[in-house]
């Protein structure tokens, strides 16, 4: 079966042969269950795999047969609701997001990755947070934000009631927050800005 | 005659009592013959005997009862019944009397009877003779009286406080009673007396103060208070006991001052505040003193002191403020005169409130600190777009380079530098304070505007002082610049005589600067006229002689020219900058020029063309006629050569208005402060390893303040930046700490 999707100029899987993959699997190449798989590959760009990745990818899931791909799927997508797991996928998104040599992850990119991810595990704030990233930032996103903002989005309720404005988040999240505030999305109660 | 007869009871104590009425007749004033020695051995042996006989006839048990109701009789009997038909100060005359004939009797008694003291007494360990004579009066006099004796006393106090005058000698000897009934001990004196004098004097104070405080104004109290306290002084000095001093003067203080000490110091037009207003320097000083003593009794008054000071203060920006916003509008950016009198204001005012810590508040840590941040309020609020440190610098500009607006001696320079230098440690922004003034001494140094070495070398001293060596040290570099390049110069032109085929034909000054000590200057690729190439190219070559490894960067900005202009009248000489004289050499070779062929010519770009075109066509001096002839320069406008120009000196010296340095001063700190920041948290990074958020940015704010307040914002900034940069980490479990 690898053979069918395996590029024919090198010893990887490109975006060609993902479609087919996707195909035979009878999944969307959208859907987040490929992220889920690139995440156990430990593929490091998305859109391609290496024949070392899949195999030892395929290897570990204990998959050798395409039913048996098939039939991993389920499993494969409930990991996703684990909370735990749903972390490290999420922070491997990251680094298999963004462009090879970059640092940062480009907005339009990331803002994709959120909005597929937020879709999974609900956050009420994603929407206004992409609007805020658009309308005020426009610029890459850095690891440190990108991870920051996970923990944003777990621990922070909605209405801002637990915001430490003077704890250690990122500058961009500050400004959110402040970005919410000013346009009265969320009237909750602004943590003691005077500690 | 030796044969001792044994003395029976009753006949020994008959005789002792015959000695005892004596003594009460003398007691009692009665005519009655002194006691001879020879009266005294009789009583003496007479007791000696009795207790010395064998027993049954040794009557020591006896006679000490019979010592004792000695006393008691005489005082249920005489001494009582006089003291309870008196009253007031009679009966505190009357008891005084009774004490003093009492002591007497004691002592007395007491001798005659002293062989129960040796013997009896101390080997059956009772209270001596002495004792028991007091204490019958204590039990039976004192006890009974006090309570009317203290009250009488108080009665006489409170009396001579209204301004009667009493008997202070009658009322010390009555203390002294007291006193001295606690035979060692203070407690009757304390609980018998003082406790209640002192209830007593707090009642009275604080019906007193009740009318002062809405009778008085606050300095009028204040010396009411003063006098009282002076007063209650002198009464322990003259009969309390030395004790009741801190107690008492506690109590009063506490019901003239402390009970009313808000009232007291807000009220509306001789409080505190007033006070202020109107310099009443005694009445501080008199406010300082009395609330001083009261436990944080000066808190509200170092409070009302630095309100005032900021008041005063603000309204001097006030003041700047709106004289700049009549000036003309292009003139704005320009830091005026207007300006230059704030900050001798600051100065005065400073002088002014600092006087007052010294004098009135004997330098007290809580004015000078109340002193210090009021200065921080208001010293950190800029005029009219230029911030305070802006305006120091430029003040001290004005002091130091020739020509200034300041004309003043050599001690008013010091002093004056030295007050600026003071005024500089209540700004926050220092590091701009150090980069505008070093731009300004840069300017100085190199036009020669500096009036005087040694002030600029003083304020440098003065300045590293204050802010530390770091402060001063690129300063210092441009002075020592200067000297060098002096002696550099003195060997160029030993070069030039020594080889004098390469001589250009000019004379040349050049002045090396080291890069790092001076502000950057952009060097524009000016096109030199033929000349003054040449001149450039000589002095390379022999600087090339002097070392190899320096690069040398011409900032014809900066640069000054002589040259002779050759006008129909007379030829002048002309002193402009090496971009005037660049532009005025292109009309050796043509007649007229547009403004684009002289900008391309010269290649520099439109605002320097611009300026320079304008100094010449425009201003005082028309050394070029343009045409047309309107008061600004367009790039359509032509220039020509004015041979018509003249004018009665021989030389004279046309005048660049320099750019403003403003913004880029502040990008240049701002800059600055984002290098100082990072290096700080990493600095602080290195030695903790781990730390957390708040306290990472408490300690960097620590680390900078010497320099400037950093923003907290700014910090977040730089942190996530370096965690970008990977120098920093957040820790795996807690994003809180780094």
């Amino acid at each position: 079966m690898n053979l069918l999707w395996r590029d024919p100029y090198a010893d990887m899987i490109l975006a060609d042969g993902i479609s087919l993959l996707c195909n035979d699997i009878q999944v969307d190449p959208q859907d987040i269950v490929m992220l889920a798989i690139s995440w156990h590959m430990k593929a490091a760009t998305m859109c391609e795999f290496s024949k070392q990745e899949f195999v030892c990818g395929l290897q570990a899931l204990g998959i050798d047969s395409l039913e048996k791909f098939c039939e991993r799927i389920p499993f494969i997508r409930s990991e996703l609701k684990d909370e735990h797991k749903f972390q490290e996928i999420y922070n491997f998104a990251f680094d298999w997001a963004k462009e090879k040599g970059q640092k940062s992850l480009a907005l339009d990119t990331a803002i994709g990755m959120w909005q597929l991810l937020f879709a999974e595990k609900e956050w009420p704030l994603v929407e206004h947070w992409c609007q805020f990233l658009q309308a005020r930032h426009n610029k890459a996103i850095s690891r440190d934000t990108w991870f920051q903002l996970l923990e944003f989005a777990r621990t922070v309720d909605p209405a801002l009631t637990n915001y430490d404005a003077e704890g250690a988040w990122p500058y961009l999240i500050d400004e959110f927050v402040e970005y919410l505030l000013e346009n009265g999305i969320q009237k909750g109660q602004l943590s003691d800005w005077t500690h | 005659m030796n044969d001792r007869k044994t003395i029976d009871l009753e006949q020994g104590w008959d005789f002792m009592q015959k000695g005892i009425t004596k003594l009460k007749n003398i007691l009692e004033g009665l005519p009655e013959p002194q006691f001879s020695s020879e009266d005294y051995m009789m009583l003496y042996t007479t007791i000696y005997n009795m207790c010395t006989q064998k027993p049954p006839h040794d009557y020591s048990q006896q006679l000490y009862d019979k010592y004792r109701e000695s006393f008691e009789e005489y005082i249920t009997s005489a001494v009582l019944p006089s003291l309870r038909e008196k009253h007031d100060e009679f009966m505190l005359r009357e008891l005084v009397k009774r004490w003093s004939n009492h002591k007497v009797m004691v002592r007395w008694l007491s001798r005659f009877f002293h062989y129960l003291d040796r013997y009896f007494i101390a080997r059956r360990s009772l209270p001596g003779l002495n004792e028991v004579g007091l204490t019958c009066f204590r039990d039976l006099v004192y006890q009974e009286l006090n309570g009317k004796v203290r009250d009488a006393v108080i009665s006489l106090i409170d009396q001579e406080r209204e301004g009667e005058q009493i008997d202070r000698a009658l009322l010390k000897n009555v203390l002294d009673i007291f006193v001295e009934i606690g035979m060692g001990q203070m407690d009757h004196y304390e609980n018998d007396f003082e406790e209640v004098m002192l209830k007593d004097t707090a009642a009275y104070y604080s019906r007193k103060a009740s009318n002062w405080i809405l009778e008085d104004s606050c300095p009028d109290y204040m010396l009411k208070a003063e006098e009282c306290l002076k007063r209650e002084k002198d009464r322990v000095s003259h009969y309390l006991h030395f004790s009741s001093e801190p107690k008492l003067l506690e109590k009063v203080q506490h019901e003239l001052l402390s009970v009313y000490a808000t009232q007291l110091l807000e009220k509306e037009h001789s409080g505190c505040h007033a006070l202020l207003r109107d310099d009443k320097v005694e009445d501080l000083s008199r406010m300082y003193r009395l609330f001083w003593k009261i436990p944080r009794g000066l808190d509200p008054v170092s409070n009302i002191f630095k309100q005032h000071v900021t008041t005063e203060g603000t309204a001097l920006v006030k003041q700047a403020e709106d004289a700049a916003s009549n000036k003309k509008a292009d003139k704005k950016d320009v830091v005026g005169l207007q300006e230059q009198v704030f900050v001798r204001k600051v100065i005065e005012l400073h002088d002014k409130y600092m006087a007052y810590v010294n004098d009135c508040f004997t330098n007290h840590t809580l004015f000078h600190k109340a002193l210090k941040e009021a200065f921080e309020i208001f010293c950190n609020k800029g005029v009219s777009g230029s911030s305070s440190a802006e305006l120091l610098a430029t003040f001290c500009d004005n002091i130091l380079k020739k020509g200034g607006s300041e004309k003043l001696s050599d001690e008013a320079i010091e002093e004056t530098l030295e007050k600026v230098v003071k005024l500089l440690a209540y700004i926050s922004d220092k590091d701009l304070f150090a980069e505008f003034y070093r731009k300004k001494l840069a300017r100085r140094l190199l036009f020669d505007k500096s009036a005087n070495d040694e002030h600029e070398r003083s304020i440098l001293t003065k300045l590293k002082q204050q802010c530390g060596g770091q402060f001063t040290s690129k300063m210092e570099g441009m002075v020592t610049d200067l000297t060098l390049a002096k002696e550099n110069q003195s060997n160029f032109e030993e070069y030039l005589s020594n080889n004098p085929n390469i001589n250009p034909g000019i004379d040349l000054t050049v002045t090396v600067l080291t890069t790092g000590f001076w502000p950057s200057y952009k060097s524009f690729d000016l096109n030199l006229p033929a000349e003054m190439v040449k001149c450039v190219e000589v002095f390379r070559e022999f600087y090339q002689t002097k070392t190899k490894h320096r690069k040398l960067t011409w900032i014809y900005s900066l640069g000054t020219c002589n040259i002779n202009g050759k006008f129909d009248q007379k030829t002048m000489e002309l002193i402009v900058t090496t971009y005037q004289a660049s532009a005025l050499l292109l009309f050796n070779t043509s007649d007229t020029l547009s403004y684009q062929e002289i900008m391309t010519q010269l290649n520099l770009s439109d605002d320097d063309v611009v300026r320079l075109l304008h100094s010449l066509s425009c201003a005082k001096y028309k050394i070029l006629t343009k045409e047309p002839n309107t008061k600004t320069i367009t790039p359509t406008d032509h220039f020509e050569f004015n041979s018509k120009f003249t004018d009665k000196m021989r030389r004279i010296k046309i005048p660049l208005p320099p750019v403003d340095e403003k913004k880029k001063v502040i990008e240049d700190v701002d800059k600055d402060r984002r290098y100082a920041i990072d290096a700080s948290i990493v600095r602080i990074m290195k030695s903790r390893k781990v730390l957390g958020y708040q306290q990472l940015v408490m300690e960097c704010v620590e680390q900078l303040g010497r320099m400037f307040k950093p923003d907290v914002k700014a910090i977040k900034k730089r942190i996530e930046d370096l965690i970008t940069r990977d120098y920093l980490e957040r820790d795996k479990d807690n994003p809180n700490i780094f």
